[in-house]
């Protein structure tokens, strides 16, 4: 599961997802990508989830994670009263803006690809749409 | 030769400047856009508009990002190229754009596309085609902008590479980029590994800076 080798802060504040993606809004890598259309934290399990999704589907080819779970996010303990300070740390998410593309696939033809993307977004939290690299 | 792509360009009013006459362009159905030139340091930038529907016909089926553009605005005749598009990556509406003016005798940088040619060896055998830089940053004379720059792969096998150095570009165009740049590879199949589910075991990230009990608890021992 993805998760930072080493952070500066143990505990972080939850902040705010307003707005859209501006960087990591376009298919970098790959031939095909997903990109979210929803703000969302997405967790280390969705993204595995996901990634296993594809890798599954498409046996060979490549895979971009385009997302990382940098965040940390923390949970009181259940029945404990308020106060007492933050509680301790739950899990780690990604937040992602709309617009960004969290996986790319290369290597693999447009059917399969369309496929192992549409499955990968029924593990993840938020819609998305499947987009395709292009010359303007 | 091909045929010269024109775009109309208009200057904008007083009401059409700034965040909120940006918005309401936006919203009549134009875009809002600059023009400028190598010449036009310290701030003459002109404040153009043009028609989306127009604009977006172009961009799309000509490709008008890597283009000599004809800049007609109102009867006065220029020639530039796009520097910049900004958009909404969502809706992909066109929010702004940047045009630059070129002069005949007068060398430009821009970026134009990779494009592969032929069915790589290595593919056959079940490698990946990776194309690393979908884009080359190049140099040359606005007559002399080439359409794309076409990679030939078909000698390609698993593990070559070509290189920014090992390629033909047109004369009179100088790929600004490092030789030493990857512009396609032929990776060998990934072979996926499957984690099993309870095997992986979690690991807390190491925290690199001290809290406030920790400093005080130092400073106690001190």
């Amino acid at each position: 599961m993805l998760i930072p080798k080493r952070v500066k802060y143990r505990k972080q504040q939850r902040g705010r997802m307003t707005g859209v993606a501006h960087r990591g809004c376009e298919v970098d890598f790959g031939d095909f990508g997903l990109q979210a259309l929803e703000p969302a934290w997405v967790t280390n399990p969705q993204i595995e989830a996901a990634r296993v999704a594809i890798s599954r589907h498409i046996k060979k080819g490549r895979i971009w994670v385009r997302i990382f779970p940098d965040k940390p996010y923390t949970k009181k303990p259940t029945e404990s009263r308020m106060g007492k300070g933050k509680g301790p740390v739950e899990g780690w998410v990604a937040v992602v803006r709309p617009g960004k593309i969290l996986f790319e696939i290369g290597g693999v033809d447009r059917e399969t690809a369309m496929e192992a993307l549409r499955l990968a977004s029924h593990k993840l939290p938020i819609k998305t749409r499947i987009v395709e690299r292009s010359i303007e | 030769m091909e045929e010269k792509i024109t775009i109309q360009l208009y200057r904008r009013n007083t009401e059409e400047k700034g965040k909120g006459g940006s918005h309401r362009l936006r919203k009549a159905g134009w875009i809002p856009a600059v023009l400028y030139s190598r010449d036009s340091r310290g701030g003459t930038v002109e404040l153009v508009k043009l028609q989306t529907r127009e604009f977006e016909k172009v961009l799309y089926a000509r490709h008008a990002s890597h283009h000599l553009l004809s800049l007609s605005l109102e009867g006065e005749e220029k020639r530039g190229i796009i520097k910049e598009i900004q958009r909404n990556p969502v809706r992909n509406e066109i929010w702004h754009i940047d045009f630059y003016e070129v002069k005949a005798d007068q060398k430009i940088s821009l970026s134009v596309p990779v494009v592969v040619k032929g069915e790589a060896k290595g593919v056959k055998e079940g490698g990946i085609l990776e194309i690393v830089t979908t884009e080359l940053e190049i140099e040359c004379l606005p007559e002399a902008i080439p359409e794309a720059i076409v990679v030939d792969v078909s000698n390609l096998e698993i593990g070559d590479a070509i290189h920014v150095r090992e390629l033909s570009v047109p004369q009179g165009v100088v790929v600004t980029e490092s030789p030493d740049e990857v512009v396609v590879v032929i990776t060998p199949p990934e072979v996926v590994e499957e984690v099993a589910v309870g095997e992986e075991e979690t690991v807390e990230p190491k925290v690199i800076s001290k809290g406030k009990a920790e400093k005080e608890e130092e400073a106690r021992g001190e």
